[in-house]
């Protein structure tokens, strides 16, 4: 179901915010002081870096806010990964075009032609409840009210019943009455025994689903069809496009690592329940196939692994693992020292285990980088946030804080570790947005653009790469010192 | 006809309900062996069909019937079929029934009550006629996939509006129709001879309960192991 285009790439990046952010970039960065950012280069001048970019539902829209004045300021991504809508859009920027041309505009395209509640795909009645809980912040208590009127009239039916049989004896004028209310009775029963029913139905519905309210198979035909439309028809297709050679990559200055390891790549995280495992995709394809079969998994599959948000949309199956083959067996083995590799992987969304997988990019062998790894945060935090009181959490709101605290961890545990990496992490501020609105109106989804555009501005204009550099060589140092002398950590 | 059914219309009415009960049961048996492949393999029901919300959900349940074993389709196609041709027998009963009981209860009304009930009486014949429309749509839907051809008889819309006619009619009827006899019972207002035709439909209701666990077993045990 792709709607009309209500806005255009145009509305985007034409925004005199994004404008604005764009041309205090330029005045900044001039021949004379240009950006550096990178020791990688291409014959075109381009600079190159690794790009994480962390999940966030449609949030995600503010990451290609971010890329684009990246992008526009002359940097591109060598390896890329991303998690759940992170993952979405570094699917879309890795299919996209060349390795060194610009993406940003593609993707935006492909927003434009998306209409966003198409990937809502579950039952009607499910979407219009889904729809109504972010959309009206009342719906909560509306419903309440609703369920209160009815159960009134039902009970005031009752009496209405008990009371007119009994004085229909001495007033037989009010049999009509009582009959009528008898019938009024059933009527009302009906309806509430309807919508019991149904309810029932639905929630065995979603068992069958597999504990999903929407199949998500919109969004995988969707992300299919772009990853066909440029040309990634299998696994093969997608590494090739992540690893294209680009035309004249050399190094700005000289390094003892030289064009070691200077390859693209493309990874999406996903969580493995089966074996409950984090996956990352399509490097860890051989867990699921024999090498002769691995073309025949379907790569846009991977991404709708990572973005399959548990409840709200269906777990994504790779059924039909070889899990008797020695080969599987011994990389399960090696891999996750699991001795009994699952039949059937069932993958939720990455972000329940790594949400902003910037430990991707961890190459203890090299001294003194040559290129940065640039992250991309979705930052929801604010200021009064009411979750820090304890005391004050409802039931939901206990879960909630403890799936985003084991969420959060290892992600947050490697950042705090190496510190250096947050000096290459953006932070957008989307606080004020839900990230399960698949309802956004237009305007908001210019909105994010431009949030994501004004953190990547500010992130350029502060950012240091020869203070990055000198930051990340010393980590190593310190690393390889206490590696050298266990007794001095 | 309606004079007949004014005689000896409980006779007709406990008839028809072990009828219902009968076909009932055999629907019940069958429908144990109802399952699809949806990425996973998932149970599912003739109300599931029924009660679709998208062309594509139908289709996707037929479809997947055809990705089970071949041994396994085979029973569950013939299952399906089996259904189907029965729900035919079933619907004489169903609307049969609530016809009979709203006739019966419009005579023992007033003017108003007996229009009221006369026309919800009439009304199930739009409701037979819908479900008939209904289950030939599923079959015939259930032939072209397994023949690898999409389509359909009539558009969705119609299919869920046939469905909303008569679920709307067969609902109302039955509800309006317990209604009043629940009435008719605390007033007291009801022949002495009419209480063997209770205790006929209460018997009937309780063989239905207990036969009811035992056609499940086998459907459920095959089931069991065709998810593992």
């Amino acid at each position: 179901m792709a709607a009309q285009p209500s806005i255009s790439v145009q509305d985007f990046t034409g925004h005199p915010e994004v404008k604005k952010c764009l041309d205090a970039l330029q005045q900044k960065f001039t021949k004379a002081n240009p950006l550096i950012v990178s020791d990688v280069i291409d014959e075109q001048g381009n600079q190159y870096a690794h790009l994480v970019q962390k999940g966030g539902g449609v949030l995600g829209v503010a990451l290609v806010g971010y890329t684009y004045i990246l992008e526009s300021m002359g940097i591109r991504f060598l390896k890329q990964a991303g998690t759940s809508a992170g993952a979405i859009n570094t699917a879309l920027m890795t299919v996209i075009g060349a390795k060194q041309d610009v993406k940003s505009p593609g993707v935006l395209q492909a927003i434009c032609d998306l209409e966003f509640f198409s990937l809502v795909d579950g039952h009607p009645v499910a979407r219009w409840i889904i729809k109504r809980f972010i959309t009206d912040e009342n719906f909560a208590g509306k419903a309440k009210r609703w369920i209160a009127i009815l159960l009134s009239c039902f009970t005031i039916l009752i009496a209405a019943d008990i009371l007119l049989i009994g004085l229909q004896h001495p007033y037989p004028s009010l049999s009509f009455w009582a009959g009528l209310s008898f019938l009024l009775t059933g009527v009302v029963f009906l309806g509430l025994a309807v919508a019991v029913i149904y309810g029932a139905t639905l929630l065995k519905r979603l068992k069958n689903a597999g504990f999903g309210i929407n199949p998500g198979d919109f969004f995988y035909d969707w992300i299919k069809m772009q990853f066909r439309s440029n040309g990634v028809n299998n696994v093969s297709d997608l590494n090739n496009k992540a690893a294209a050679p680009i035309p004249g990559l050399r190094l700005r200055v000289p390094s003892p690592e030289g064009m070691n390891d200077l390859d693209g790549s493309v990874t999406f995280i996903a969580s493995e329940l089966s074996s409950r495992n984090k996956i990352q995709l399509p490097e860890m394809c051989d867990l699921f196939r024999k090498p002769e079969d691995i073309e025949k998994l379907q790569p846009a599959g991977f991404v709708r692994a990572s973005m399959s948000i548990p409840l709200f949309f269906e777990s994504y199956f790779i059924n039909d693992i070889p899990c008797n083959d020695p080969g599987i067996r011994k990389i399960w083995k090696e891999r996750f020292n699991e001795p009994d590799p699952p039949s059937c992987a069932r993958f939720v969304d990455g972000g329940i285990l790594s949400n902003f997988p910037i430990n991707l990019f961890y190459n203890p062998k090299v001294t003194v980088p040559r290129l940065p790894v640039f992250g991309i945060d979705l930052d929801d935090s604010t200021p009064g946030d009411k979750g820090k009181y304890a005391e004050s959490w409802s039931l939901m709101g206990y879960f909630g804080r403890m799936f985003s605290t084991i969420q959060n961890n290892s992600d947050k545990e490697f950042l705090l570790k190496n510190k250096v990496y947050d000096k290459g992490v953006g932070k957008i501020k989307v606080a004020q947005y839900n990230w399960l609105n698949f309802f956004l109106p237009p305007q908001k989804k210019i909105e994010l653009f431009v949030l994501g555009a004004q953190a990547a501005a500010e992130f350029l204009e502060n950012f240091d790469w020869e203070g990055y550099k000198r930051e990340r060589a010393g980590m190593q140092a310190t690393l390889h010192f206490t590696n050298v002398n266990p007794a001095n950590p | 006809m309606i004079m007949l059914i004014h005689i000896t219309g409980w006779v007709l009415f406990c008839a028809a309900i072990a009828l219902l009960i009968a076909v009932a049961l055999l629907m019940q048996w069958l429908g144990g062996f109802l399952v699809t492949r949806d990425v996973l393999v998932r149970d599912f029901t003739l109300l599931d069909l029924e009660l679709a919300s998208t062309e594509m959900e139908i289709d996707n349940t037929l479809k997947g019937i055809a990705q089970l074993e071949p041994a396994t389709a085979g029973k569950v196609g013939r299952s399906l079929k089996g259904i189907l041709y029965a729900d035919f027998l079933f619907m004489p009963a169903a609307y049969g029934a609530i016809f009979i009981a709203c006739m019966k209860v419009a005579w023992k009304m007033p003017e108003s009550g007996q229009v009221y009930f006369s026309i919800l009486g009439w009304l199930q014949v739009a409701a037979w006629i819908s479900d008939i429309v209904e289950n030939i749509y599923l079959l015939n839907k259930t032939g072209k996939i397994r023949n690898g051809i999409a389509g359909a008889l009539l558009p969705f819309s119609m299919y869920q509006r046939l469905a909303v006619v008569k679920w709307g009619c067969s609902l109302l009827g039955v509800v309006s129709t317990l209604s009043a006899l629940l009435y008719f019972w605390i007033s007291g207002w009801y022949r002495g001879e009419s209480l063997g035709y209770l205790l006929v439909i209460v018997a009937e209701l309780a063989i239905f309960a207990v036969l009811m666990r035992m056609v499940k077993k086998p459907g459920n045990a095959w089931r069991a192991a065709v998810h593992q």
